[in-house]
């Protein structure tokens, strides 16, 4: 049984659907990248997970249990938590009071503050400088530190590398066997395939709403992803 | 496939000929009733209008104001200046009250439109209490104690039977004026505009649509209205003090609540309201408070579990309407887009 | 001019139960986003609370300075979860409609109760007490004690909100409640929490008020517009601002009961339509505190 599995989930926004029957698992300590073009419906996926955004049905568990229709604060005390894209920091807290706000999900575990300052040593330098006075690359660091605030058992992350430089996303990717160390399952939606493939222990690649292709990546070449992306095989 | 665009139903006729007919069995009241009822049809179509331009301003351009009181006080206090101490005929200085609220109005909204939704309904109050002070304070008018109609004015309008039917056509003329200038400006490009722009005011802005412009405009008729409606409202009485012009509940609480029991955002809403808020107030005038609290209750509940207030559900239940204002696709050969 | 200094001083000092007036109207506003036009009469149900509790049932002012804010909390707690949280959304037209008949209901349930009588509690003296600040110039001993209350109430939700885990929740839902739930913040709970807050600033508010003059069950809609007032002269979202902008009402109000003596209200509305014609930029910088 997977740590988290998804069952043809559609989701809809109004009367746009967005997701047609999707299937999805993941288990602890793996990384699953989850690819497509813009508005293939990574994020919906995501934000489904969480409890959030479209409305949704179909099946939804995480530890054999089901949580679609639960709130989004529930499932984040469940243990699922989120670096949304464009990271939301909280604009009027400061570095240190935006990582705190990840101890609401009342969970307990290896992620403190200490610990995340320890991976983000930068971070405890400004930890009382407003979190948005940041760079790019430090509010992704805030943004994934207040996620692993709430010691969550997945973590989903949504865009990482978006608007910051190839040097950057490099540090942060950097982290990824600290934070898998701990037993944790990583989501991530990239839209940089070459990036995720390099990661990723499992690829879902999406295309319209639909799952198009689905493996490890080790199976999986670039040629089929650039069909599955292009439509050349459909 | 071809299609085309109606906003009429398919009994557009027979409603515009069975209002019509309604208008006129209103016209003919003076031949069979008597002066208190004709006295409360009058109120009753004051009210209406009021509650028309509530729901012109808030249902359809998305401006909601709690403050427009200041306008029936304003109108009700032109009309006596105007009329009363400068002896113009009445027929004459009823649109010029209407002008004069028309003209505060223009600054008010330069002002006030600036300030987001909350902020702008509780500024228009302030405005209200602003004029209510300044209005007490003008000796000329009679100051706190107000001033009376005097007799002569009311003497031009012939004899109390004749006054009375005289009123109510007047009321009863404006009331029909209100409903046809909303239902006009609805179907208009402006008033598709406004309504663009109460579901998405970025999104309206983005398409060209000017917000602001097209909301002064509105507000400015509204207040035209308003201000007549408040100068025949006092015509009625006879007397006006800053007070009884000026009054919150009388002019806004109740005229809010027929809008939203009625339906916010149906031209029929109102109308609905305005029968249903007259019911309520015979029915329960005995019990003071409670009414109130009922009437709030009634209100809140309406917002909660039908925003579409009265008018709404039956829309939906039953597809009626009688003011067709949204425009609707008619597929020639019968498919579904 | 002693008449004038002592006008100031009246003036600024009265600016202390303005501010109790429109905290709780910052708090709703700062973390909610909603303008809650019942607020005067939650401020008049919070003085006939005391009411009871002082006179009524005779325990005095200062258990109904305790009790009063904290039944009018629990009401304020209830309020949010049964109802206002419903109404949370884009749209401002619900919650203004819904607490504007709230409003309503609230006025006339206390006419119901309590008739339209005007009701006072007796302080013993204090009330008209005089504190000399220079010769010829006094303020009351009461409206220091105001003073000293609000900066107490205020200094206190300034602590609460910049210091305390619940005020850092606070700050993030009002930032984006949407990304504070899916960190786990019960936002439901964390509105409820925030109206109890707002809510027991108006029980302070209205006992403070009960001592100060006499109210009867209507006196609602003037407190409402002061402490409305009051906010956007002080600044929106700021929670001292509150402090300073009752002192400016209270002073503007002064300085037009000076000129002459009927344009005391007056003063201090078309002080605060100064505020919004010159500095509408202040208005639009909502919510940052």
């Amino acid at each position: 049984m997977s740590l988290l599995s998804v069952q043809s989930l559609t989701a809809h926004y109004g009367d746009m659907q967005a997701l047609y029957g999707v299937d999805f698992g993941i288990d602890a300590g793996q990384v699953a990248a989850v690819i497509g073009p813009n508005g293939a419906g990574k994020t919906t996926l995501m934000r489904a997970m969480l409890g959030a955004g479209a409305r949704t049905a179909g099946r939804i568990e995480f530890a054999g249990q089901p949580i679609l229709g639960l709130p989004p604060e529930a499932i984040a005390a469940l243990g699922i938590a989120m670096v949304p894209e464009g990271r939301r920091l909280f604009a009027s807290l400061s570095v240190e009071e935006n990582l705190r706000m990840g101890e609401s999900a009342g969970r307990k575990g290896v992620w403190t503050l200490a610990r995340v300052f320890d991976l983000f040593p930068i971070l405890k330098e400004r930890r009382h400088r407003p979190a948005t006075a940041l760079s790019g690359g430090q509010q992704q660091m805030v943004a994934v530190g207040r996620a692993l605030m709430t010691n969550p058992k997945i973590l989903l992350c949504d865009e990482l590398s978006l608007g910051l430089s190839p040097l950057v996303v490099e540090d942060i990717y950097a982290l990824f066997p600290a934070i898998l160390a701990e037993g944790m399952a990583l989501v991530i939606v990239e839209q940089d395939v070459g990036r995720a493939l390099k990661v990723a222990t499992s690829v879902t690649c999406l295309m319209e709403g639909r799952v198009v292709l689905q493996g490890a990546p080790g199976d999986l070449s670039v040629d089929r992803i650039a069909q599955a992306y292009f439509g050349a095989a459909a | 496939m071809g299609a085309t665009i109606s906003r009429s139903g398919p009994h557009g006729p027979k409603i515009a000929l069975a209002g019509a007919a309604v208008v006129l069995i209103l016209a003919a009241l003076p031949a069979f009733a008597d002066r208190a009822t004709l006295r409360l049809a009058t109120e009753m179509a004051g009210y209406l209008t009021l509650a028309v331009m509530w729901n012109l301003l808030a249902g359809y351009a998305g401006v909601m104001s709690i403050g427009q009181q200041v306008f029936v006080g304003l109108g009700g206090y032109a009309f006596f200046v105007v009329a009363g101490l400068w002896g113009v005929p009445v027929f004459a200085a009823l649109p010029l009250a209407g002008a004069f609220a028309a003209f505060i109005a223009l600054p008010i909204a330069l002002i006030l439109f600036r300030l987001n939704g909350a902020y702008f309904a509780v500024a228009t109050w302030v405005v209200a209490e602003i004029a209510a002070l300044v209005i007490a304070q003008t000796y000329a008018v009679g100051g706190g104690a107000g001033m009376s109609l005097p007799t002569q004015v009311a003497k031009s309008l012939g004899n109390n039977d004749q006054r009375s039917a005289l009123i109510w056509w007047l009321a009863l003329a404006l009331c029909c004026i209100a409903a046809g200038l909303a239902y006009l400006w609805m179907r208009s490009p402006r008033g598709l505009a406004l309504m663009a722009m109460r579901d998405d005011e970025i999104a309206a802005a983005g398409l060209g649509v000017s917000t602001t412009r097209n909301r002064i405009m509105v507000y400015l008729i509204a207040t035209f209205i308003t201000g007549i409606a408040g100068a025949i409202l006092f015509l009625v009485k006879l007397r006006i003090s800053p007070s009884a012009a000026f009054d919150v509940n009388e002019w806004t609480a109740s005229i809010i609540f027929i809008v939203v029991i009625g339906g916010l955002g149906y031209l029929e809403g109102p109308l609905l309201g305005v029968l249903l808020f007259f019911a309520l107030r015979a029915l329960l005038a005995g019990f003071g408070p409670w009414y109130l609290i009922a009437l709030g209750a009634l209100a809140i509940a309406t917002m909660l579990f039908a925003p579409g207030g009265l008018w709404g559900l039956i829309h939906r239940r039953f597809g009626w309407e009688i003011f067709p204002v949204r425009r609707r696709v008619i597929l020639t050969n019968g498919e579904t887009p | 001019m002693t008449e004038f200094l002592n006008l100031l001083a009246q003036g600024a000092t009265i600016g202390g139960l303005y501010a109790l007036f429109a905290a709780g109207l910052s708090i709703v506003f700062g973390i909610l986003r909603l303008v809650n036009l019942a607020h005067g009469d939650m401020i008049i149900l919070g003085a006939f609370t005391g009411h009871v509790v002082a006179t009524a049932m005779g325990l005095g002012f200062i258990p109904a300075l305790i009790i009063a804010p904290l039944l009018m909390g629990a009401f304020g707690y209830a309020l949010q979860r049964l109802l206002l949280n419903r109404l949370i959304g884009k749209d401002i037209l619900p919650p203004l409609l819904v607490t504007f008949g709230l409003s309503m209901m609230i006025q006339n349930a206390l006419l119901l109760v309590f008739t339209a009588d005007t009701q006072k509690i007796a302080l013993g003296g204090i009330e008209t007490a005089s504190v000399p600040l220079l010769p010829g110039v006094a303020v009351g001993s009461y409206a220091l004690i105001v003073l000293a209350v609000a900066v107490v109430v205020i200094g206190g939700l300034h602590l609460l909100l910049m210091r305390t885990a619940l005020g850092r929740t606070f700050r993030a839902t009002a930032d984006d409640a949407e990304t504070a739930r899916q960190l786990g913040v019960r936002t439901p709970h964390v509105f409820g929490l925030a109206t109890a807050l707002a809510l027991a600033a108006c029980g302070i508010a209205g006992v403070m008020l009960a001592v100060w003059t006499s109210f009867t069950p209507l006196a609602g809609s003037t407190r409402l517009l002061i402490a409305f007032e009051v906010i956007v002269i002080g600044g929106i979202g700021s929670i001292w601002g509150t402090l300073l902008g009752g002192i400016l009402l209270g002073l503007a109000q002064a300085i037009g009961g000076w000129i002459n003596p009927e344009w005391q209200m007056l003063a201090g509305h078309i002080a605060f339509l100064a505020v919004l014609v010159l500095m509408p930029g202040g208005l639009f910088a909502q919510g940052r505190r």
